[in-house]
């Protein structure tokens, strides 16, 4: 395991005071996320669900058919109309949400010192979402993991726990290898309660084994969402002159190349693997959105979240 | 048996460098950036693909550099393959001599370029196929008189020594002599030790210089010489017009008086030539506009009539529509105008009447009498006691008609007037005594007259005297040479002065009666000039007054007195020099400085010889407008462009081989030298065009590898 270059200590060193950058958090907060499929719940917010909550709240009348309780029957509605009507009820019930974030070393790099690394990115982007869930009064957990989980945060409301999610995304090294197939089959047993899942990682794994690790997410009737976050260099590979690559997280792994005559060869194996990611997602109702770090965080966010409206 | 041989084989070592693309294709590897990238995978899985080919780019890239750096040096090298190639290198050394001709013609332009500019091209390409043991010597066709004096080059192989000797050779303006240009060339030859020696000239063929030239009557010809005629342009007579004079009429140039200015159009060709446009400008001002029309080998003239500007020194030019042979059709004059004389007429016998005085005829001939009504002379009447109020230096001249005395502070004033470069002119007459005049103006501290006068003479009026001119007429009265000299020996003279025949010899005798007594007597006094006249301004002793010479004389004469012949067409001389100016310089003598049209201002000393300096300079290199001053005086000089030059008639190769016996001569075009095989032309074929194409090639193909990758 390698621990984080100088330069990205330094660089989440001066983002930890912008994770929660009022001029990013502003934009968003009057955005509300909803649940598209957290049905059960009962409505005690903005999320609302079929499922039992804190409080009940009416929904509406219908006309009572024979099989229906009696007791559930209004009787100042009959005598008012002289018919038999039902009253129904929804439940609003505080969305638990859980933020999973890649934090092996291949999310740390960056184009140049300009730009955000991408575990910065990542780590702005579910600390932003986090602040916007808990001023709503939802439940937020956080894990941080590479090729095993790292860190559990189970979910809580509150501004006090926003600060323990800050304090531990300041912290984080990534380093290790990506495997999160592993991982999040690991969460998964962890995680029993639905809620809205949301997986933030460069996915540079086996598609197959991650994939089927998030369709088992959704057998259990969570919401999934996917942000995969790449450099810019690693979209656009701009390189120029002859080069030894060497992987970030493997450093016998390297090649020697001529970055012109290589490029178009790479760009088309890296579209067919975001290619592949959109495809199985969009069958399986996952919600999967690329975010290029060099995309600024309040309009990637303020996109995501008018789209999910 | 084919060969390859190299002319530069020299620059085959270049070929090493084929070495460096190798160095940089290793040091590439080893210099290879590294950089951590996370996306590692994808790298991997697009290399199986490209990476074959990658590499064989890159190796089809590395040989292409080094072929194309290979084919380089080969160019350079200049290799020649063939038999002849073969042939060459088995001949023994041979020595050359380039003679390049540098005359005036070869400024004619084809195109763009002038021959001669075209000569030294070819000169090159020749100089570049000569290599040791070879050798050779490029030489100006026209040589300065510098080169001449010189001792005569070394031959050689030294290309750098070979191309500076071609690009020292410049346009000529002097005279050709192809006999000495030739013996010079065979001088240095004869001195080589080389078994094998050729004579290449490389020139215009114009008949011009060619007249006095034939091989056979230069001393110690050697009959092994191979000679070489390269001919630039065609062999036709190429068209030429131009300006071959230049007159501006009549003097003195009065300022605000018409002037008649004829230029001389010559057409040098077999074709006419239809308006041809003639501008005139003087002080760089369009002032007139002629179109010409001029059969072949006709020269007319054209005239202009301009009105002449204000007193002073002016310059002009004279512009021919350009044709390719620019260098004659300008050409330059210059000019001095003046205002009219002021002249001051004393009468020492006034009359009761007008036509009774001394002064009346004299004064009616001095009255401006113009086309257009502008004077040449400003003539003032004046009794001689009011001499003493005039101011003298208002005046040009002064005539003293039969004026018996002045007083001594008069004669000062006179004797200054005259020492300052007025015109002083007596007149006799009855109130005139000998012994008086003698006394006040020739023997006393302020001598005025040129002569001392003896005592008059007087004729019966059956037997008058008459005027003769002398053959050598002097130019005061150079107006009446040829047949005008009637109108002067029409008159008569009854009484007149003789004069002292001892003290005469100071003195020019002008005019003389036909008994031989002198008429008229002119002598220099300082900066000015004395006329006596030793009869009457009127009709009392001569009937000349009447006579129709009398009006030219008069203005001829008083002219010449107020220096008016300066008010002339200023000298001209045609390139090259050198020539001789005359100034006007100081009393003490004093220096020249000639300011050249092309900016340079020479300074150069002289002696004084009586006033009046006459310098020898030889600094005139390019036509134009020489500005000459010395603390005295400034005048101009315009200088022209040769015409002997501007003939382009050609020389034909019969009268070339005839000219050259008994030697034969290779005549080859410009545009086909080198492809002779006569043993003159570079050995062996021209590969450098198969070079280039397959250089361009190579470079083509390493262009679109490297762009693949």
């Amino acid at each position: 395991m390698r621990g984080a270059t100088p330069r990205a200590v330094r660089s989440r060193r001066q983002l930890g005071r912008s994770y929660f950058d009022p001029l990013v958090l502003a934009k968003i907060a009057n955005m509300s996320v909803r649940a598209r499929h957290v049905v059960e719940g009962l409505l005690s917010g903005m999320h609302k669900s079929p499922y039992r909550g804190h409080s009940v709240e009416f929904a509406e009348h219908r006309e009572y058919v024979p099989g229906d309780e009696i007791r559930r029957i209004d009787w100042k509605a009959y005598g008012k109309f002289d018919r038999y009507f039902i009253k129904e009820y929804e439940e609003e019930t505080n969305l638990r949400a859980y933020l999973l974030l890649d934090a092996s070393a291949s999310m740390d790099y960056a184009a140049d010192e300009s730009v955000l690394s991408k575990f910065d990115y990542a780590a702005t982007l579910a600390a932003s979402l986090a602040y916007l869930m808990l001023r709503q009064g939802d439940e937020v957990g956080l894990v941080t993991f590479n090729t095993e989980v790292q860190r559990y945060i189970p979910p809580r409301s509150g501004t006090r726990h926003l600060r323990e999610l800050a304090t531990h995304l300041e912290s984080v090294q990534p380093h290790g290898e990506t495997h999160l197939g592993p991982a999040l089959r690991e969460l998964a047993g962890k995680i029993r309660q639905r809620g809205l899942v949301i997986v933030i990682s460069d996915f540079f794994d086996d598609p197959e084994s991650v994939l089927r690790t998030l369709r088992s997410f959704r057998h259990r009737r969570h919401e999934v969402l996917v942000f995969q976050v790449l450099d810019r260099n690693e979209l656009e590979f701009p390189f120029q002159r002859l080069t030894v690559f060497e992987d970030i997280e493997q450093a016998s792994s390297r090649i020697l190349s001529e970055p012109r005559s290589i490029r178009a060869a790479y760009l088309q194996q890296l579209q067919t693997f975001l290619g592949d990611y959109q495809r199985v997602c969009r069958r399986d109702a996952i919600d999967y959105h690329l975010f290029p770090t060099t995309t600024p965080l309040d309009v990637a966010l303020t996109r995501y979240l008018a789209r999910r409206q | 048996m084919f060969g390859l041989m190299f002319l530069q084989p020299a620059f085959l070592l270049a070929g090493l460098a084929a070495g460096v693309p190798i160095l940089i294709h290793l040091i590439n590897r080893h210099r290879a950036l590294v950089h951590r990238f996370p996306a590692l995978r994808f790298l991997l899985m697009a290399d199986r693909r490209t990476a074959r080919k990658f590499r064989l780019y890159q190796l089809l890239l590395l040989a292409l550099r080094v072929l194309a750096i290979l084919l380089l040096a080969l160019l350079l090298s200049q290799p020649r393959w063939g038999d002849e190639a073969s042939a060459a290198l088995a001949l023994p050394p041979q020595a050359t001599v380039v003679l390049v001709d540098n005359s005036f013609s070869m400024q004619f332009r084809d195109g763009q370029e002038t021959r001669l500019e075209r000569a030294k091209t070819l000169a090159g390409q020749l100089l570049d196929g000569i290599a040791a043991p070879d050798s050779a010597v490029v030489l100006p066709l026209v040589a300065d008189d510098a080169d001449t004096d010189a001792e005569p080059p070394l031959l050689g192989a030294d290309a750098a020594a070979l191309w500076d000797q071609m690009r020292a050779i410049s346009a000529s303006h002097a005279a050709v002599d192809i006999a000495a240009a030739v013996q010079r060339a065979i001088e240095i030859l004869q001195a080589s030790t080389a078994p094998r020696r050729r004579l290449m000239l490389l020139t215009d063929l114009t008949v011009h210089g060619w007249e006095g030239f034939r091989l056979s009557e230069l001393p110690r010809v050697p009959e092994d010489l191979v000679v070489h005629v390269v001919r630039l342009g065609s062999p036709q007579r190429d068209a030429n017009a131009l300006i071959s004079g230049v007159r501006v009429t009549e003097p003195p140039f009065i300022e605000q008086t018409p002037l008649d200015v004829t230029v001389w159009v010559r057409n040098h060709s077999d074709e006419p030539v239809r308006s041809l446009r003639v501008d005139l400008l003087l002080g760089g001002e369009t002032v007139g506009q002629q179109l010409a029309d001029l059969a072949a080998d006709e020269e007319v003239a054209v005239p202009f009539r301009i009105v002449a500007p204000q007193a002073g020194l002016h310059w002009g030019e004279v512009r021919l529509q350009a044709d390719a042979f620019t260098e004659d059709d300008r050409f330059y004059v210059a000019l001095q105008t003046v205002a009219p004389a002021r002249v001051l007429v004393v009468d020492g016998d006034p009359g009761t009447s007008l036509f009774d005085s001394e002064t009346f005829y004299l004064l009616s001939a001095l009255q401006p009498r113009g086309s257009l009504g502008s004077p040449l002379f400003h003539p003032k009447p004046l009794i001689w006691e009011g001499l003493e109020q005039e101011r003298l230096s208002d005046y040009s001249v002064i005539v003293l008609c039969n004026v018996e005395a002045l007083s001594p502070q008069v004669r000062q004033g006179l004797h200054q007037f005259v020492a300052d470069g007025g015109g002083l002119i007596f007149f006799a007459g009855h109130q005139v005594d000998a012994t008086r005049y003698n006394t006040l103006f020739y023997g006393s501290d302020t001598p005025l007259l040129p002569v001392a006068l003896g005592e008059p003479v007087q004729q019966s009026e059956e037997a008058p005297v008459t005027l003769q001119l002398a053959d050598n007429a002097h130019e005061a009265v150079a107006v009446f040479t040829g047949g005008a000299a009637d109108m002067l020996t029409r008159s008569r003279f009854y009484r007149y002065f003789s004069v002292a025949e001892d003290e005469a010899a100071g003195a020019d005798v002008l005019l003389s009666y036909d008994d031989g007594r002198p008429f008229l007597l002119e002598r220099s006094l300082g900066r000015g000039r004395v006329l006596l006249f030793t009869s009457t301004a009127d009709r009392d002793w001569t009937d000349l007054p009447t006579r129709t010479a009398y009006v030219p004389l008069m203005h001829s004469l008083v002219g010449y007195a107020a220096q008016l012949s300066k008010a002339a067409q200023r000298p001209q001389v045609f390139l090259p020099g050198p020539t001789s100016v005359r100034i006007q310089g100081s009393q003490e003598g004093g220096s020249l400085t000639i300011l050249t049209p092309d900016g340079k201002e020479l300074l150069s000393r002289f002696a004084r010889q009586e006033g009046i300096i006459e310098a020898p300079v030889a600094e005139y290199t390019v036509p134009g407008i020489y500005r000459l001053s010395s603390s005295a005086d400034t005048d101009y000089l315009a200088v022209n462009a040769t015409r002997a030059e501007s003939d382009f008639t050609k020389l034909q190769q019969a009268d070339l081989q005839a000219r050259w016996q008994p030697l034969s001569v290779i005549l080859e075009e410009e545009a086909a030298l080198g492809q002779q095989a006569d043993g003159t032309a570079l050995p062996g074929r021209e590969i450098a065009g198969i070079l280039l194409l397959s250089l361009v090639a190579v470079l083509m193909v390493e262009n679109v590898c490297a762009n693949r990758l």
